[in-house]
């Protein structure tokens, strides 16, 4: 991992488009300021990562046995356009 | 053609929706496939044209809830709004993630998994309270 100081106020490019500025430090909790294309996705670690976890979770599910599930959940059958 | 658990798929290149970014937890995968078996809908199925294991249930988010409308659609007519489901033996025990809704437009066929951050929305909402009945 690649660790930087910086100081109140101070920036760190990442690529040619993304800047992170730190804003404020006040005791433990410091604000960052993040200039990103609207395209990139930004996230607090602990958001994305319960999104990685359910994700994975929906993909080890899907197997013979639990298919039979969908039976029984009572969707109203729709079509599309 | 793919073999998979929820049945053999023939698609073209053509019909792959591109996820730039790939999907968190799977982000080498960015080509899949939205592939309805008239046998599962309203539930249709995203898979990985790059690995047929990664594969999970999608459905309308309108079969969920009337009024979800994540902030972070482009409000696009192309653009379904879909929810991921964590099946399971029991019916009560199946969960859909309102809060990481897919985004697919079928115009661009570009397709991206948006994270909600309002609470309101949960990871684990159960499927079977809120569906309607069967008519």
């Amino acid at each position: 991992m690649l660790v930087l100081t910086r100081k109140l106020g101070e920036s760190i490019q990442i690529g040619e488009n993304i800047r992170c500025t730190i804003l404020s430090v006040q005791g433990r909790s410091i604000k960052v300021g993040i200039s990103a294309p609207k395209e990139i996705s930004v996230y607090r670690s602990e958001v994305y990562d319960e999104v990685v976890e359910e994700n994975r979770r929906a993909v080890e599910a899907v197997n013979r046995e639990n298919l039979k599930v969908l039976a029984d959940l009572g969707f109203k059958k729709i079509t599309y356009e | 053609m793919l073999e998979t658990v929820v049945g053999n798929v023939e698609f073209e290149e053509d019909d792959l929706y591109i996820f730039p970014e790939g999907l968190p937890g799977f982000e080498m995968c960015k080509r899949f496939l939205l592939w309805e078996n008239p046998e599962y809908l309203p539930v249709s199925w995203i898979i990985s044209a790059e690995d047929k294991d990664i594969l999970f249930p999608l459905i309308p988010a309108s079969t969920i809830l009337k009024d979800y409308n994540p902030r972070n659609s482009h409000g696009n007519s192309a653009e379904r709004v879909m929810i991921m489901l964590s099946l399971s033996q029991r019916a009560e025990e199946v969960t859909a993630d309102l809060r990481a809704p897919f985004l697919l437009n079928s115009e661009t066929k570009e397709g991206r998994q948006t994270i909600l951050t309002d609470s309101k929305y949960s990871a684990r909402h159960l499927v079977k309270n809120e569906s309607y009945p069967n008519e």
